[in-house]
């Protein structure tokens, strides 16, 4: 529908005109549609129609054939707007310069009388006046359908109130009375026509039109039977006060039409106002979620709080796979309806015409590239036009995200299948040649030991030779395995009460020959308590840390390593004097395979992935950098539960 | 001389084992599975049974099981590392102690020399002495270099326990099971609280044990070597 494209369109082409059509909740309106499309059409324009609320409430048949209005002018692919102004020609006006549009077509009233012609009269008048250089075109309504005596009624506002509000102003104005006719000696009854008046006004604020017209009249009423002498009649003696009660009924009629009009539409200003803060708020909640599953919770649940209604969003896949939980919610006849609704993308169900007598109304979800899948809203009423709008706002909001959503995961799906493949490649390099490394150091030696018989000498550093490679082989098929129970994603913690000092006692023991020739410097507060950690998976990141310094550092240096809280964390920090990282590979550090260049003795590259991992399973995170001396820097930062109890203060 | 079972699937462990512990002096009895293992047990009551966790044929746990319903003599299982359940699991149900594949030998040779030393009937010495450190056992009494050290009750019924079963691993719940009763099996907390106490007087460097060993994940070890 390009009508409904935006400025860009118009500037790209800026001498095709661009009409919009005045709607009323006339049946003329639909015949000056055609006839403005026709138009259109002609003359090679887009067309837009516009409604205007303004402060006359309409009734229950002239909503109705509004609601055919647009749905006709949504037939002929016309987009339709309602926008809302207590001027109707101001309100065209405006909407018109910022659609950008070139013509304003409006029908010829099609009856005269004096209503009318203050009505529409004015109402022309006023367009012309606002419209600035925007053309005006008025169009005579031809009636093909033979309903050309239908007359534009006066419509009195209507009386919606509820019986009880009667029942209070009522009791309001004889309260307010019993007061006046206190103070009536005292004040003398002109005053109290002003009480009276004011209390008239000030109801207009919180009831609606019938309850304050018979406030009014009542008040009315009131003040010349009891107050304007002669007391406890409704004659009036003096002319100046029969011309004061005329003028006191007058102004308190006014008084509470013109305020309950205001506050008509203070109402739907606010209405309109709940409603952008609904779909702002629901942008809000739908950015914070990702994931399918989240995305329709927040879905759901904001259908449920804005429109009080309960609902389901089948998405395509469900659709294809015909999920035996979410057909379980719906009858045969319902999933039919979905199914129809899903690849006709129409609205269908409940208060449509098509399948009209299900439960639920189904509205389809289709995104610009891609139909989503169906959202099923069960609905105790039809909508208002304005709330079917702020629907459709709002499930283009939902679509958006649920389009985002799939369009992600078939972008993170094809990343992942790339990454992986990557992956097996460099595992396989990397693994195939770690392994070969000892394996031929052990097959070698082992050889030589079986073939000839050697000098003891040489025996013990062939054997040597042999240990030293199983212990490689070890570490490797270690970090391998640690890697593959992150990679599943099912590594499950066991947290259990540990002492630093066990960790660092059990990693340096096993270090024992790596660190032999560093100096190491441990660091570990006396009153560093007791924590909850697992102790496996963090024995493991304190060895990789220190084999990785020990691999990177110049034999001879110190490596340090710190231990500390910072309120519920352990903080710990690993400092070796090597030449650190380059700057620009400070990101990739923890990446699987990533090998700094000064490493002396291989390595695969998993050792600092797999601290990460650890680290992160514990909730943790590690930063890498250079330290002052231009050597490696680890911070690891760990939320821990810390133990209550002081080892000082334990009694037995 | 003491004759070793072996029971394990794994024909290069067998033979490795067999190589290490007759050159040793042990005499070698190999079994490949659960139900031979069992049925070798019964028919050469070896002084000492090797048993890897994971055999073939069934759970090294119910082999474990039903050799200890009439089996005396010390039983040591092997296991892959990172399974400390399984562990936990056979020393409680009646392991004397456990190792961990890869092993070094050394290692292996040790534990099975304690684990004999202790199936023997003990001469009920009051007195235990390791190196500087010395317990009385009769009169609650430990002594570094001579010089008493001042032990609560509960200090010392965890010190004496672990030293009467020196070179072995005890298990968090059967310590605080045999200090604390039966209500504080989950109070590991505790321990570890009082066994750096421990450490603190017993110790040279209590930030770095050589007598209280740490088998994290498992228990403790009295190391009086």
């Amino acid at each position: 529908m390009y009508e409904n494209n935006s400025e860009t369109r118009n500037v790209l082409n800026q001498e095709k005109p661009r009409f919009l059509v005045a709607m009323g909740h006339t049946r003329q309106s639909a015949g000056l549609l055609v006839r403005a499309k026709q138009l259109a059409t002609g003359m090679n324009a887009s067309l837009q129609a516009v409604y205007v609320e303004n402060t006359y409430k309409i009734t229950k048949s002239q909503r109705r054939i509004l609601e055919e209005n647009i749905s006709a002018a949504k037939k002929a692919g016309v987009d339709f707007r309602i926008i809302s102004n207590y001027n109707t020609a101001k309100g065209v006006a405006s909407f018109a310069f910022h659609e950008k549009i070139s013509h304003i077509i409006i029908g010829k009233p099609k009856t005269y009388n004096l209503f009318t012609y203050l009505r529409r009269g004015d109402f022309i008048n006023q367009l012309i006046k606002n419209s600035g250089d925007i053309h005006v075109v008025i169009l005579g309504a031809k009636n093909k359908t033979g309903k050309g005596n239908y007359k534009e009624k006066i419509v009195l506002p209507s009386f919606t109130s509820k019986w009880n509000e009667y029942v209070i102003t009522t009791l309001i104005v004889v309260l307010s009375t019993l007061l006046c006719y206190l103070i009536s000696d005292a004040a003398g009854y002109r005053v109290i026509s002003f009480a009276l008046l004011f209390t008239v006004s000030v109801m207009a604020f919180f009831y609606g039109t019938g309850p304050v017209l018979l406030a009014s009249t009542l008040s009315a009423l009131i003040w010349n039977y009891f107050f304007i002498p002669p007391h406890f009649t409704f004659h009036i003696d003096n002319t100046e006060d029969v011309l004061m009660f005329i003028m006191f009924f007058i102004i308190a009629l006014l008084n509470g039409v013109l305020t309950s009009r205001v506050r008509r539409q203070e109402k739907r200003i606010r209405k309109r106002e709940e409603r952008t803060h609904a779909l702002y708020s629901l942008t809000g909640e739908l950015s914070e979620v990702n994931g399918m599953t989240d995305v329709k919770d927040v879905v759901i649940k904001g259908i449920n709080k804005y429109f009080e209604s309960f609902s389901v969003v089948i998405l395509q896949d469900e659709l294809n796979s015909a999920d035996r939980n979410v057909v379980r919610e719906f009858s045969v006849e319902e999933w039919k309806a979905i199914k129809y609704c899903n690849e006709k993308s129409v609205k269908c169900g409940r208060f449509t015409e098509i399948c009209s007598s299900q439960k639920y109304t189904f509205y389809p979800l289709v995104g610009t590239q891609m139909k989503i899948g169906v959202l099923a809203l069960e609905q105790t009423r039809k909508m208002t036009y304005g709330e079917e709008q702020f629907l459709e706002a709002y499930l283009g909001q939902i679509t958006g995200k649920f389009e985002r959503e799939i369009l992600r995961n078939v972008a993170r799906k094809a990343f992942l299948l790339d990454e992986s493949d990557k992956l097996y490649k460099t595992l396989f390099n990397s693994i195939s040649h770690e392994l070969r490394i000892p394996v031929t150091a052990i097959m070698g030696a082992s050889d030589t030991l079986l073939a000839e018989k050697y000098p003891e000498k040489v025996q013990h550093e062939l054997l040597t030779e042999i240990n030293i490679a199983s212990i490689r082989l070890n570490h490797l098929i270690e970090n391998l395995l640690n890697m593959s129970r992150l990679e599943s994603g099912r590594l499950s913690l066991r947290y259990d009460w540990c002492d630093v000092h066990d960790l660092i006692n059990r990693v340096t023991e096993t270090l024992h020959q790596e660190l032999q020739p560093f100096s190491v410097n441990i660091l570990i507060p006396d009153d560093l308590p007791m924590m909850k950690f697992d102790f496996g998976l963090m024995e493991q990141v304190i060895h990789n840390l220190l084999l990785n310094a020990t691999q990177y550092a110049p034999p001879g240096s110190v490596i340090s390593i710190e231990f500390g809280t910072d309120d519920n964390n352990l903080m710990i920090t690993v400092n070796d004097n090597g030449s650190g990282f380059p700057e620009n590979e400070l990101n990739q550090v923890f990446d699987k395979f990533y090998r700094g260049k000064s490493n002396r003795t291989g390595g695969t590259g998993l050792g600092l992935s797999i601290v990460k991992g650890f680290v992160e399973a514990h909730r943790g995170l590690i930063i890498a950098s250079n330290n002052e001396n231009g050597g490696a820097q680890f911070k690891i930062k760990i939320p821990i539960e810390i133990s209550d109890i002081d080892r000082l203060t334990i009694n037995e | 001389m003491e004759s070793i079972l072996i029971i394990d699937d794994e024909i290069q462990i067998r033979r490795l084992l067999g190589i290490t512990l007759s050159a040793n002096g042990y005499k070698i009895i190999e079994a490949e599975t659960g139900k031979d293992g069992c049925n070798l047990a019964a028919s050469f009551s070896p002084s000492l049974i090797i048993l890897d966790l994971g055999l073939p044929d069934m759970d090294g746990i119910e082999v474990l099981k039903k050799l200890r319903e009439w089996f005396q003599h010390p039983i040591i299982v092997l296991s892959v590392r990172k399974s400390e359940e399984d562990i936990v699991k056979a020393l409680d149900l009646g392991a004397n102690d456990y190792i961990s594949k890869p092993f070094r030998t050394g290692e292996l040779m040790a534990r099975i020399r304690v684990a004999i030393r202790q199936s023997q009937p003990a001469d009920n010495k009051s007195l235990l002495q390791f190196g500087n450190f010395s317990i009385d056992l009769s009169k609650h009494l430990a002594f570094k270099n001579n010089e008493i050290i001042k032990l609560t009750s509960t200090e010392f019924s965890l010190l004496a326990l672990m030293a009467v079963n020196e070179g072995r691993v005890l298990t968090h719940t059967y310590i605080l099971k045999e200090i604390w009763g039966y209500s504080y099996l989950e109070q590991t907390q505790y321990l570890r609280v009082f066994v750096a106490q421990l450490r603190k007087k017993i110790e040279d460097n209590p930030t770095k044990p050589r007598l209280l060993i740490t088998e994290s994940g498992i228990g403790y070890r009295f190391n009086g070597e």
